[in-house]
């Protein structure tokens, strides 16, 4: 395992961009999809992922188009790994309780 | 030390008592065991000075009583929301007897971090596997003793909504919280970061009161979370807290590291604990996905499909088409031609020539759009679709178009304008508009609807190539204008998705018939409104002033336009007036050959009198343009709605003007080079 576990690994392999399925990154990571799935959500609850829904809401009420392809949800990085200190939880935290 | 409440009532609570907190993240069936084990002997109020609804209760068993509290859900201890908060102080201050956390053993990986933060406070546990019917249905095989083991915590595996294993866990809790041995597996924190852990016990040693332990306020300091850091900052002198904030700002990453650790941990737990699933849809997803979800090979198969689309509605489907434009449609006019003996002539060539030769001949799409749709029902409901847009994605990727980009072009697929829409997951507003400008050059199912109904007459037993060919340099057309996009708008700047594909599965005929059922019927109201209305418009354009179609106001309007369709080797003004009409919905190309050439008659007479018009190299032109054409109305005007603005509106009906009429223009000029 690389410099600080897991959560860093999955945020290291997200840097190259693209799609990617929890499945190819559980086979990068070596771990169960499962773990990947909970990773994510983790990562998304802290705000260092993002979700995404591709759905077009209210606008396709009524829309014969209405399907489980027009309502993907998707996981998004919101910063960088190496993004100032500022960015991060836990330094805001320590500034604001300044 | 016990949880005093002094509720009259059915769920007052025993001061001499065992308490015992229930706790679990949402929808793990936690509220499930509190019901079967405390029945009506419960109490529900809110958690004092919170809204946040607080459920007490008794249970009572042969001399045996517990005074259960069942704490709102969490996913951590890290107070991130309100929840969390009430369930971490209740756990902190209030120092149950015993926890029970209730897991949810299909989702073992998430529910067991919960687990991980739990062992880190002074707490007996006992471990509750809930729902193992629902994982043993999805093949996960979790063994309880193997994970007891590995923890070093009792775990009982339970079927809460069926009472099974309840009792038995209530035996482990009293076991446990009277006083058997209590010496957990806990995650343990990298190395690295324990001389950072020792300094913060250091600094904080003394200054932190009770109840709150030690070690794991300083942990939480090394996570950040934003309460304990105030509790820490009011209770330090000013020199410890300055020491305290520059080792956090130093090492502002550990909540990732410690976070970490405890996914490694759980990684260990569930490979020893969760035994391999029974071959079945996870190992044949897994397989069928070597190759569906390879960057080559997943490319090839994605073609494929639209191969077999495409051929089975000209297998299936263009007979049936046929058969409904010479038999039905033939019938219509005798019908109409009968019951309006006596009518105006104008209204006889109304209803036959505006009504059923127009929104009539739209009506034998009928059978090509079932095929469609149910081909698309199909991929979509088996799993296939979110392949589709994997592969895709990772090919457009390689071709420079961004993810932002493409996946909601993705959606234009069944319509442009629920791309047009999901354009709002760019936040960038110049990526965003030039997103919005391409996604009418997404084939939609209105534009290869037209394309099945003329490639069969146009090319015979080629229409299955030409059309899969069509869609294919459509979807490279695609691919570069998304190169120019990411280099003007993202500066070559990439982002990354996360996406989980669904397992494959044998599609629902009920999910597919009412996909299909929903697509025809909103074809079907189109056809009824929109379509209806431009056909009459058109008959009525093509009849004024009376002399014939030769001589109308719209064949007047044509003809000025006859040297620009020239150019595409459309010598007739009637094509060139269908392509316009195709702004208000691209079935009515369709609808105006019908209404112009006004034919009903004998099988595929319309495809085949279009055709007879044209050379092979503008019937080609004729469908490229087809695909690439300006967007329709409500494409349009759904781009005037997310743009806010005309300009952007107009600017996408010119970008695809221009574009449509280039690429039929250099194919037309191309094929009478060469003979066609």
């Amino acid at each position: 395992m690389g410099r600080g576990g897991l959560l860093h690994e999955l945020l290291a392999l997200l840097n190259d961009g693209g799609l990617r399925s929890t499945a190819e990154l559980a086979r990068q990571l070596g771990v169960s999809e499962g773990l990947v799935v909970a990773m994510a959500d983790d990562l998304t609850r802290r705000g260092y992922l993002a979700t995404l829904d591709l759905g077009c809401s209210t606008a396709c009420h009524g829309c014969a188009q209405h399907s489980k392809t027009c309502q993907m949800s998707l996981i998004s990085p919101t910063r960088a790994t190496d993004q100032p200190a500022s960015q991060n939880p836990a330094a805001r935290s320590a500034d604001a309780a300044r | 030390m016990t949880h005093c409440h002094d509720a009259r009532g059915p769920g007052a609570h025993d001061p001499a008592a065992l308490t015992v907190a229930l706790i679990g993240q949402p929808n793990v069936g936690k509220s499930t065991v509190f019901n079967m084990l405390t029945g009506l002997n419960q109490h529900v109020g809110n958690w004092p000075g919170k809204t946040v609804e607080q459920r007490t209760g008794v249970y009572r068993r042969k001399g045996l009583t517990l005074n259960l509290v069942d704490l709102p859900g969490a996913y951590s201890l890290t107070a991130n929301s309100e929840e969390e908060r009430i369930a971490r102080d209740y756990l902190i201050r209030s120092r149950p007897d015993v926890a029970i956390i209730v897991v949810n053993a299909a989702a073992l990986e998430r529910n067991l971090y919960l687990v991980a933060e739990l062992l880190a406070l002074p707490l007996r546990l006992v471990v509750a596997l809930n729902m193992t019917d629902v994982a043993e249905q999805q093949g996960i095989q979790v063994e309880a003793h193997v994970l007891a083991a590995a923890l070093a915590a009792p775990v009982v595996p339970i079927v809460a909504t069926r009472n099974q294993g309840v009792q038995e866990l209530v035996d482990q809790a009293v076991r446990l919280a009277g006083g058997a041995d209590w010496k957990p597996s806990r995650p343990a924190i990298r190395p690295e970061h324990e001389p950072q852990l020792t300094a913060l016990r250091e600094l904080i040693a003394g200054h932190i009161s009770h109840p709150y332990p030690a070690d794991w306020v300083a942990l939480k300091l090394l996570e950040g979370d934003r309460e304990i850091i105030e509790l820490a900052r009011q209770a330090l002198p000013a020199d410890a807290w300055q020491r305290v904030q520059a080792l956090l700002v130093k090492h502002e990453d550990a909540y990732l590291d410690i976070a970490g650790g405890r996914y490694e941990w759980i990684g260990r737990m569930v490979r020893a604990a969760v035994a391999r699933p029974k071959a079945g849809a996870i190992t044949f997803t897994d397989r069928l996905d070597r190759v569906a979800t390879h960057p080559v090979a997943g490319l090839a198969v994605l073609l494929a499909m639209f191969g077999l689309v495409f051929w089975l509605t000209y297998t299936v489907a263009t007979p049936a088409a046929g058969w409904l434009s010479e038999q039905a449609l033939g019938w219509l006019t005798g019908l109409a031609q009968a019951i309006l003996a006596g009518a105006p002539v104008w209204l006889n060539s109304l209803a036959a020539d505006g009504l059923i030769n127009g929104v009539g001949t739209v009506f034998t799409f009928l059978p090509i759009l079932i095929v469609f749709f149910t081909m698309l029902g199909i991929l979509e409901d088996m799993g296939y679709l979110a392949r589709a847009a994997y592969v895709m994605d990772r090919f457009m990727h390689l071709m420079g178009l961004h993810g932002r980009s493409f996946l909601p072009l993705f959606l234009g697929f069944g319509c442009n304008v629920p791309a047009v829409m999901g354009s709002r997951i760019i936040e960038e507003r110049r990526a965003r508009l030039l997103t919005i400008l391409l996604a009418p050059l997404v084939p939609c199912t209105a534009r290869l609807a037209v394309i099945a109904f003329l490639a069969p007459a146009f090319f015979g037993g080629y229409a299955t190539l030409v059309s899969w060919g069509l869609v294919t340099v459509n979807l490279f057309v695609l691919a570069l204008a998304g190169i120019a996009i990411n280099k003007l708008a993202y500066r070559g700047e990439h982002t990354a998705f996360i996406m989980e594909l669904p397992l494959y599965h044998i599609p629902n005929p009920r999910t597919v018939a009412l996909y299909v059922w929903h697509n025809t019927v909103g074809f079907v109201v189109k056809a009824g409104t929109l379509i209806l209305i431009a056909s009459m418009a058109v008959w009525a354009l093509s009849t004024l002033p009376g002399r014939g179609v030769e001589e109308s106001v719209l064949a007047a309007f044509g003809r000025w336009l006859e040297p620009a369709g020239r150019l595409l080797g459309l010598s007739d003004w009637r094509m060139i007036v269908a392509l316009l009409t195709s702004f208000f919905a691209k079935e009515n190309t369709i609808a105006t050959l019908g209404v112009l050439y006004g034919s009903s008659d004998v099988t595929g007479a319309l495809a085949g009198q279009v055709a007879a018009a044209l050379t092979p190299a503008a019937r080609l032109a004729f469908l490229v343009v087809v695909m690439l054409f300006i967007p329709c109305l409500a494409t349009t005007a759904t781009i005037r709605q997310e743009t806010r603005s005309w300009r952007w509106a107009l600017a996408s009906i010119g970008l695809l003007l221009v574009l449509s009429l280039a690429a039929g223009i250099g194919v037309y000029q191309v094929g009478r080079l060469i003979g066609w």
